[in-house]
């Protein structure tokens, strides 16, 4: 390890008697509170919440004599802070699942009508083909060979989709699933520019499209 | 091809089917399945830029099926670029020393949630809370653009808002000392939607208060 930061959690970590380890914990909370709080008040909607996130991230990092921060391994592949941002990140979300539950849906709202439409909407973007949504989604009354069509237009989209590599399916991911602007996607993943990860994304449209084609599928009607 | 038979086993489309037939066909270098959660410390290479080719491939090959580890890996990736910037999370060292002996000295079965709020009020000064003037909980708010108002909590506070969507994710934060503060148009609300904000008070000495969060809707 190196730098005077890292040096704090040597001193926690190598600390033998108990003074000197209660000097040990204080000079790391002084050290890295900031961090872990900032952490808080991103994963937590309130002021009282990110405060309680807080106290049980510390509480964890303190539990055993410091066993999840004696996990951190010096091997340059990381920065501390960065590791420990990543604890901290997925110690706020476990606190909040056990205070509120797996939040899967927005509160008040249905789990899959508007989350799911907006998706597709993203797919039909995605596919460049002018897909009727509502004929995909119509699960009463939909009579068998439209639903077998739509099957396969499905089952088109899911080998075209895995056709991709797994940077360029993660690029479409993001663009689409997760509605991060280009910019955002070219910073992300260290693309040259925004302008290249645009054309980035409407190469794969293409490909994408012409592989649903070449699976039979150009209507909009299944 | 079709029949009762067939009729049967048809199921409504759902996008989120793709996650599942892709997780099947990823293919899987160094012998990691791209359906492993990556790991804290090779989540934390990855951010660092610090992972092979080979392993930033495996990385990104389960973040193309895993929405929940996109999300992470974007939440992070945004702590990371703002943790170098003037963020205002004060703590009074008091506090912080406070919470900890809180924990230490405390019998784990004994602490509960009004003990740690205890804890916390005891460091605050004056009022407990910023008091809200609009928009006020579970208001209906038809009028645009948002003034979002507030009761002056200390003649020297720094005010930061936030806002989310009804999901909690941040949509827009703002500074002031004043007392009120009015969303750009920029950020657009839409109608019908739930959204949350509230503010912090933020003392020079480091003491803060907060308002709780406050849900409006937008309708016109």
């Amino acid at each position: 390890m190196a730098g005077a930061r890292t040096q704090v959690l040597l001193r926690l970590l190598e600390a033998k008697d108990p003074a000197a380890k209660e000097s040990g914990w204080a000079e790391f909370v002084t050290d890295y509170s900031r961090l872990i709080l900032h952490v808080a008040h991103s994963v937590s909607h309130d002021h009282d919440a990110a405060m309680d996130s807080y106290a049980y991230v510390l509480e964890h990092l303190r539990l055993d004599d410091c066993s999840r921060l004696r996990t951190f391994v010096a091997d340059g592949r990381s920065e501390f802070s960065t590791w420990l941002l990543v604890v901290t990140q997925r110690l706020c979300f476990d606190h909040q699942r056990r205070r509120y539950g797996r939040l899967r849906i927005r509160e008040g709202r249905q789990p899959s009508d508007e989350d799911e439409s907006h998706v597709r909407a993203r797919l039909v973007d995605l596919i460049g083909v002018n897909i009727d949504i509502t004929g995909i989604v119509d699960d009463n009354g939909v009579d068998p060979e439209r639903a077998l069509r739509t099957e396969q237009m499905h089952v088109a989209l899911e080998s075209a989709l895995g056709e991709l590599s797994s940077r360029d399916r993660l690029l479409i991911k993001l663009r689409f699933e997760d509605g991060r602007s280009v910019a955002e996607i070219a910073r992300d993943l260290e693309l040259p520019s925004r302008f290249y990860a645009h054309r980035r994304v409407n190469e794969i449209l293409r490909r994408l499209k012409a592989s649903l084609s070449r699976n039979g599928i150009s209507e909009s009607e299944p | 091809m079709q029949g009762p038979c067939r009729a049967q086993t048809t199921r409504p489309i759902r996008v989120t089917r793709v996650d599942h037939a892709m997780a099947s066909m990823t293919d899987k270098p160094n012998g990691k399945s791209a359906d492993e959660h990556p790991s804290t410390e090779d989540l934390a290479a990855y951010l660092n830029g610090a992972l092979t080719v080979e392993g930033k491939a495996d990385i990104e090959a389960h973040l193309g099926n895993c929405r929940d580890c996109r999300r992470e890996v974007t939440s992070a990736r945004e702590l990371l670029r703002s943790k170098g910037s003037n963020r205002r999370y004060w703590i009074v060292p008091g506090l912080a020393a406070a919470v900890v002996a809180f924990i230490l000295l405390t019998p784990s079965e004994e602490r509960s949630g009004p003990e740690l709020s205890r804890v916390r009020s005891a460091t605050l000064e004056g009022s407990s809370s910023v008091e809200v003037v609009t928009p006020a909980n579970r208001q209906a708010v038809s009028r645009l653009p948002i003034r979002f108002v507030w009761h002056r909590a200390a003649d020297d506070a720094l005010y930061h808002v936030t806002l989310t969507d009804a999901a909690g994710a941040k949509m827009w934060t703002g500074e002031t000392s004043d007392t009120v503060l009015v969303l750009p148009s920029a950020i657009s609300l839409r109608s019908g939607r739930d959204y949350l904000w509230y503010v912090d008070a933020v003392r020079p000495n480091g003491r803060s208060v907060g308002s709780g969060t406050q849900v409006f809707r937008i309708t016109r």
